[in-house]
């Protein structure tokens, strides 16, 4: 069992964050996620410019000075990108249109950005009992309506289950 | 293990519900009602006032020298509302006494114009019901506005207070919000402040947007009005930027007034204010206000409309301005819940 939020992200640690040139004038905050589903990658962040009547900006990963609270740019750019919100709450389905659940966050390394699972929910209910199902991205293939889920190999599926949050500290210490 | 969990789960349960009916009860005592209403109102009121004192904090003033500027802003500028609105207000409402005999005469017009009709039972049946009701709706409307200005006078010391915890709030608070997290074991704070901040990061915004909107609606009309030569300009366009905090509803409540007089001048003037104001608000409602509020809500626009009318049941007009930000409160516990339990 291993603790989220050391060495991994959601895409929530990054939404509504503040993006700052070097010269440090504000540009905009975080939107959304720009993803290479093909090589399962985070690539940069859409931004959403404090000023008027202007377009949404990227941000790839390589101009990234630093984040924390603020994220620190060299520059910005305007060409679009596949965006994380365009997939997520698309259902996930297997060849025989058995439906695993929607697609709700996705899990990556903080050094890479590289994707490393894809977080299914299965509603709130079905959620508290029996878990978030984690599907690892090279099993999926992302369609105009679904996500294809092709296994391959008979593992059971990762689960992603409540825990007390309350007592985050506590548990690191047990493990 | 389970079955100490059990034990503690009990216990919890047992020990919320006792907390609960101890405020409900506290609640009902009236000079702990009104405490709570004044510390309400002192809370929003500093809370709209907090990105003006971040920004004065950002400039490298220090914190006291910054809250205490803030106040005397917020003073002078009641005092400004004092000498200069109201009296505005004032001589604008005595032509209203006008304008109301104005009304008079056009609904004696219409009821000759009427009287054709009239001899048929059911239509006069129907125009008196109208009559009735609309009188007995206008009085209870004054009446109501009435008694909150009574009771506001009433309450006037104690109101008095409310600069002074206003000051405290801003100067304060993160001292205040870390001794109100002793309510809560300890364990469970950090995760607490987390929540609070997420809260704190999109309600701000909403504010920030929403009064930047109501702003710039209240000028665009009052300069559609002035062009317009509608009367009574400050208080229309005063209505219509409060409204205009309401989504889906608040534009139309907002601009009915404003048609009304109009139509008093003439049948023209009014549409050619409606549709100025129709052109206001679509600029607003389709380029401005997406791109101000932006994505801070993301709320499906059927879910604002259920909420809006939940809280225009409950707490009227107050409500329906209440109901969208606490949807968003609710909200983000909600995706903080679900973050941190999994």
């Amino acid at each position: 069992m291993f603790q989220l939020g050391d060495n991994m992200f959601k895409s929530k640690d990054f939404i509504f964050m503040d993006v700052v040139t070097a010269e440090g004038k504000k540009i905009g905050f975080i939107r959304d996620l720009l993803i290479d589903f093909n090589k399962g990658k985070v690539i940069g962040f859409e931004v959403s410019p404090y000023k008027f009547f202007r377009k949404n900006l990227s941000v790839l990963k390589e101009d990234i000075v630093y984040f924390n609270k603020n994220m620190v740019v060299k520059k910005v750019e305007k060409n679009n990108y596949l965006c994380l919100n365009s997939f997520v709450n698309m259902e996930v389905i297997d060849k025989c249109k058995n439906v695993f659940g929607m697609v709700e966050d996705i899990i990556f390394t903080y050094d890479t950005f590289e994707i490393k699972g894809i977080i299914v929910s299965s509603g709130f209910i079905t959620n508290l009992l029996r878990g978030k199902i984690i599907m690892l991205v090279n099993e999926l293939i992302l369609g105009e309506e679904n996500i294809l889920y092709i296994p391959n190999c008979d593992n059971n599926f990762l689960k992603n289950m409540p825990h007390n949050f309350f007592e985050e500290g506590k548990a690191n210490e047990k493990n | 293990m389970k079955k100490i969990n059990k034990k503690k789960l009990v216990l919890t349960i047992m020990s919320i519900i006792i907390f609960v009916s101890i405020i409900f009860m506290l609640i009902r005592i009236p000079i702990i009602k009104q405490l709570i209403n004044l510390v309400f109102i002192s809370f929003i009121v500093s809370y709209i006032l907090k990105p003006l004192y971040m920004v004065l904090i950002s400039k490298g003033i220090n914190k006291k020298a910054a809250s205490s500027l803030i106040i005397l802003g917020l003073l002078g500028l009641i005092l400004l509302t004092f000498i200069v609105v109201i009296p505005s207000i004032f001589k604008e409402s005595l032509d209203i006494n006008k304008a109301i005999s104005d009304l008079e005469h056009y609904w004696a017009d219409a009821n000759i114009k009427i009287k054709v009709l009239s001899t048929n039972k059911v239509i006069s049946n129907i125009i008196d019901t109208i009559y009735h009701k609309f009188n007995a709706q206008t009085l209870v409307i004054f009446d109501k506005i009435f008694e909150s200005i009574m009771g506001l006078g009433e309450n006037i010391i104690t109101y008095m207070v409310s600069p002074l915890i206003i000051y405290y709030f801003l100067y304060d608070s993160e001292n205040m919000v870390n001794k109100t997290l002793i309510v809560f074991p300890p364990e469970s704070r950090n995760v607490i402040k987390k929540i609070i901040e997420d809260i704190d990061k999109v309600l701000g915004k909403y504010i920030i947007s929403q009064l930047i909107l109501c702003g710039i609606i209240t000028v665009a009309t009052f300069l559609i009005l002035m062009f317009m030569k509608v009367d009574f300009p400050l208080i229309l366009s005063l209505i219509n930027g409060i409204f205009n905090i309401v989504p889906y509803f608040g534009p139309i409540f907002g601009v009915v007034p404003a048609v009304l007089i109009a139509l008093l001048a003439s049948p023209k003037i009014a549409l050619y204010t409606a549709l100025w104001l129709f052109v206001l608000q679509q600029i607003e409602g389709n380029i401005l206000s997406p791109k101000i509020i932006g994505e801070s809500i993301s709320m499906h626009p059927l879910t604002v409309i259920m909420l809006l009318i939940l809280g225009g049941k409950i707490g009227g007009i107050l409500g329906m301005i209440l109901a969208v930000p606490l949807g968003v409160v609710v909200k983000v516990i909600y995706e903080d819940l679900n973050y941190y339990l999994f």
